[in-house]
């Protein structure tokens, strides 16, 4: 794919998968500042990288690969600073975003898993791409997917397994 | 499933930055429509005119607010101070007469905010389209007890009886035609509100949104937005509406480079005076604090893949914290590790494991002490932190 091409890709890329990709990042990082710049720079490096992209999954694939590498880094990054702001009883915040959720939100029974759960979860049933690809993009054995869809869905509420 | 978390979340609505869509398009020299525009065009049709207009609206939950005056395009002076991993230039300054003396322009200042040695300013900038200037704690109110948090541009503080919060600020300037004519909108999702329109005892003309209090002491946090001579200003923090009414009317242009000068000698005297307030109600001058780990004086220490392997399956790496900042990370793959800690300080040992997870195992660290080049393990040789 020639770079004369990635203009109009890049629009149709975004428009077809930013808002599930800044949910998704969302319902990952549990904020939305940080979903936002992990989504920004996805699609850059999508746009950087489009070159490089051999066909060897589908693009959705690649992208949500990219996503969730690009979530586990800031995660890695942002972990020692939250770690730092635990006993602080106030934070000087300039941008905030509070998302009401209900709660019986199934998007706060997510938040409440475990990350290598949660990750499982949106891959299969919000992104609702198969095993296959979601063990591509974790790089874990379909084995492990499926293991660890098992265990995300004994944690998830009696009511959201009905739904699952 | 989908269905129902896109429901749940259907406020969030992804858009590219557009200063990204440009640094974007001049690494690649091409011409890039972005979207922004396309968008603004298709929906209302209009001349360029309109859709600049359009491309620098601020919105709040996808309404559009009152049309402000118009941002400019405005050159300032190029940075130096190129950050490698975030791919853009930066720099902290001192005081804002230093700010606004490097940027070779005039920026609105408030009377509130003279003497204010507090005030934490960063500047970014891609040097050719954008630059972007955050003020932490600008004005400073009646907040009291403030404490910088180490290596972070941000404080913790005391309400006030006027003031919740310090008032933030930061200053948008475009630099190019290009950003111009892709403009610099910004939508402020979540549970914000427009409140009104204001027009300041200077005449600048002012959008305030507001977001809900999270506690009952607190005051309301209130966004004002304005730009005056192209420039954007966006205030912020928690206040009564009056006192944040009271904020914008204060604000002015500085005086000239002679004058200037006088008012920078005075700002220095006070900024001595603030210090001692300082030193005497909060620890900001007096003692550093860190928030990760223990105390440990300088020497060897000794990690045992067991000890970690028992809690912590697939355990890959060990990540050592020397004050609250990454000092090193060392794979996981001997039966031991050992490092060698050239300073004493506060230390912090973690894991992460295959998954990404960090976890916390000072329990597992053993201090050698030498004597007579011998090594032997110390299991206690650390102060607690608190």
């Amino acid at each position: 794919m020639s770079k004369n091409l990635t203009e109009d890709t890049i629009n149709e890329l975004v428009s077809t998968y930013g808002n599930s990709v800044l949910r998704m990042c969302y319902l990952y990082l549990k904020d939305y500042q940080l979903a936002e710049d992990v989504t920004q720079e996805t699609f850059i490096k999508v746009y950087e990288k489009i070159d490089t992209f051999e066909n060897k999954s589908a693009i959705k694939t690649w992208i949500m690969r990219i996503a969730i590498n690009l979530c586990k880094n800031q995660m890695r990054t942002h972990w020692f600073k939250r770690k730092a702001m635990e006993h602080i009883p106030e934070i000087a915040s300039e941008d905030e975003f509070d998302i009401i959720l209900d709660k019986d939100a199934i998007s706060l029974e997510i938040m409440k898993l475990q990350p290598k759960y949660r990750e499982v979860i949106l891959l299969f049933y919000y992104q609702e791409l198969p095993v296959k690809e979601i063990s591509y993009i974790l790089n874990i054995k379909e084995t492990a997917v499926l293991q660890r869809l098992r265990r995300a869905r004994e944690q998830l509420k009696p009511s959201l397994k009905e739904i699952l | 499933m989908k269905e129902q978390i896109d429901y749940e979340l259907q406020c969030m609505e992804f858009k590219m930055n557009p200063a990204e869509l440009v640094s974007m398009k001049k690494k690649q020299r091409n011409r890039y429509k972005p979207l922004i525009l396309i968008i603004s065009i298709f929906l209302f049709g209009t001349t360029a005119y309109a859709g600049y207009t359009i491309c620098n609206t601020i919105w709040v939950n996808r309404e559009s607010l009152p049309e402000l005056d118009p941002m400019k395009k405005i050159i300032v002076n190029e940075l130096n101070d190129y950050d490698e991993e975030d791919m853009l230039y930066r720099k902290s300054y001192d005081s804002y007469s230093e700010l606004c003396k490097e940027l070779g322009i005039e920026l609105l200042s408030s009377e509130m905010a003279e003497g204010n040695s507090a005030m934490l300013i960063t500047r970014e900038t891609d040097n050719e389209h954008w630059t972007q200037i955050k003020v932490t704690a600008y004005i400073l109110g009646d907040v009291y007890n403030l404490k910088k948090i180490e290596n972070m541009q941000l404080y913790t503080w005391q309400e006030g009886e006027v003031f919740s919060s310090p008032i933030d600020m930061t200053i948008d300037i475009i630099s190019s035609d290009e950003q111009l004519e892709i403009g610099w909108e910004k939508d402020y999702l979540g549970p914000f509100e427009y409140v009104e329109t204001y027009q300041s005892e200077k005449g600048y003309k002012v959008n305030i949104i507001s977001s809900a209090a999270v506690k009952e002491t607190e005051k309301p946090m209130y966004k004002a937005i304005f730009v005056v001579d192209g420039i954007r200003y966006t205030l912020s923090g928690r206040v009564e509406i009056s006192k944040m009414k009271e904020i914008l009317d204060s604000f002015h242009f500085l005086e000239s480079e002679t004058v200037s000068e006088e008012n920078t000698e005075q700002e220095v005297v006070s900024n001595e005076n603030s210090h001692k307030e300082y030193s005497t109600l909060d620890l900001l001058y007096r003692k550093q604090e860190f928030n990760i780990g223990f105390m440990r004086s300088a020497g060897v220490v000794i990690i045992y893949k067991e000890l970690i392997v028992q809690n912590i399956a697939n355990a890959e790496k060990v990540i050592v914290i020397y004050n609250d900042e990454l000092l090193e990370e060392i794979p996981l793959s001997e039966d031991f590790v050992e490092i060698e800690l050239d300073k004493s300080g506060y230390y912090g040992f973690f894991v992460e494991d295959q998954q990404g997870e960090i976890h916390e195992v000072n329990y597992a660290v053993h201090t050698c002490m030498s004597s007579e080049n011998i090594l032997w393990l110390d299991e206690k040789n650390y102060e607690e932190n608190d």
